[in-house]
């Protein structure tokens, strides 16, 4: 590039404040001054010249592209995150939440300044760490009621339930890397598979839901989503209806996960209509924002996090009425379960949208 | 009229999708030569276009060689030129009525 045209373009770049615009804007005025010159043999200060004002331009573009930190989002989720830890304290069931909170807060940060591009490239890196991660538990872990589990530092994790979101952002990028192809079909039956091997009958329900929402959202074509649809499907039916599960109830629930009913019956039900409202504004919210976002990639993490979060409360909120008699073993409330990989895993992909949401003027 | 040149832009999309250069070409042979722009200002106006969700963008070309950022209008932005289209016959219609009211 000829230093007059890059002094000219550094002059426009200058005006706007969000450094991580000025590649894209740099790349696309110097292809006008390149056509410039060569469709109509101008030389490089009379191209110029047909641009106009360089700061003017700078100016202007500077209004486009804001460093928009989506604070209304933000804000609802550590309301959400405080009202349940305030509920959890009054039905008596506090656990680390704090700590949690503060881990998830902490990732949520680092993946909003995190450009999603870089996410989106090792998409295939991640989902090789999270099935590596996987094996290695079942084949060192504790092992308990099929589950395996896995010391990490002072937590003890349930291996599965620790990769659910990173496994989910893996295939946000996969979706818009491989679009509609076997190979994205194969990736994304491979962990609803696993969830149904080991009967986590809530957590393969969301994640097939989950990744179907990612494959449309994300243009994948009719066929591809709708043979994931029937093969997670068949293989949920096949998996369930062979245990006895049709018959009696098949996980033990574990008390945290009986949150909306231990709510409904206690002292603190007056926090459960909060709790249901942040969550629903906040599914809307980000149903909004995912056709408001042009990257493919964010487009799913989105829509990934609406349909995570109003699963997740619909069905506390049906098992906690009786209107559900599946198992409710397992029901994640985001933010209020207290679960520390959900609840880390919730704040992450709240996180990411954050990052995609910064950057929706560029590519 | 505000966001003339929006309304101008969005024309020059409405059967192709065109890179930058490609659109003042276009805009200059619909308007005969009348509206020159100074060229530089166009891409605000598109990267604004495109946050309001009028048109969308995307990158051609494989990386090393030019590459290009084609704009495309979308059906909201179809929807905005049907209005503003209208909006301006209106508009016209008035105006000629107003000058003729005043010539004779």
């Amino acid at each position: 590039m000829k230093s007059e045209i890059k002094e000219f373009i550094a002059q426009v770049t200058r005006e706007v404040r969000f450094k991580e615009a000025h590649a894209e804007i740099a790349h696309e005025l110097n292809g006008h001054v390149q056509d410039l010159m060569e469709n109509e043999g101008l030389d490089s200060s009379r191209a110029l010249a047909r641009l106009g004002d360089p700061s003017e331009i700078g100016a202007k573009l500077n209004k486009v592209h804001r460093d928009d930190w989506n604070w209304s989002l933000i804000a609802m989720t550590v309301s959400w995150f405080a009202i349940g830890v305030i509920a959890m304290s009054l039905v008596g069931r506090t656990n680390a939440q704090f700590l949690y909170g503060f881990i998830g807060l902490s990732l949520a940060t680092w993946l909003a300044w995190l450009r999603p591009l870089s996410l989106r490239r090792s998409s295939l890196w991640i989902y090789l760490g999270a099935v590596a991660f996987v094996v290695y538990g079942f084949l060192f872990g504790a092992r308990q009621e099929g589950l395996a589990y896995l010391w990490l530092g002072p937590f003890r994790v349930n291996v599965l339930g620790f990769m659910f979101v990173p496994m989910l952002l893996a295939l946000a990028g996969l979706v818009e890397r491989l679009r509609s192809s076997s190979a994205l079909l194969i990736l994304a039956l491979m962990p609803v598979t696993a969830l149904v091997a080991v009967h986590s009958f809530y957590m393969s329900l969301v994640f097939a839901l989950c990744v179907l929402a990612m494959m449309i959202v994300g243009r994948v074509s009719v066929w591809c989503w709708g043979v994931f649809a029937l093969l997670a499907l068949g293989m949920w039916i096949a998996g369930f209806s062979a245990t006895d599960f049709i018959f009696g109830p098949m996980v033990e629930s574990e008390a945290h996960t009986d949150f909306v009913i231990g709510l409904l019956r206690s002292r603190a039900w007056i926090l459960a209509p909060l709790v249901l409202g942040i969550g629903a504004v906040m599914t809307v919210q980000l149903s909004v924002m995912t056709f408001r976002l042009r990257s493919p990639f964010g487009r799913c993490v989105s829509v990934g996090a609406a349909v995570y979060f109003a699963v997740g409360l619909l069905y506390g909120v049906l098992a906690g009425l009786g209107l559900v008699g599946m198992p409710v073993g397992g029901v994640v409330v985001p933010f209020v379960s207290y679960g520390g990989s959900m609840m880390i895993g919730a704040f992450a992909l709240v996180g990411v949208v954050v990052g995609s949401w910064r950057r929706k003027s560029f590519n | 009229m505000k966001g003339c040149t929006e309304t101008l832009v969005l024309t020059a999309l409405k059967h192709k999708q065109m890179y930058g250069y490609e659109i003042i070409k276009e805009l200059d042979a619909l308007s005969k030569g009348v509206f020159e722009l100074r060229e530089g200002t166009l891409y605000p106006i598109l990267h604004a276009l495109e946050a309001e969700g009028l048109v969308s963008s995307k990158w051609v070309g494989a990386e090393g060689t030019r590459q290009r950022k084609y704009y495309v209008i979308t059906r909201t932005g179809r929807t905005v030129l049907k209005d503003k289209t209208s909006e301006w016959s209106m508009f016209k219609v008035a105006m000629d009525q107003v000058l003729k009211g005043a010539t004779t």
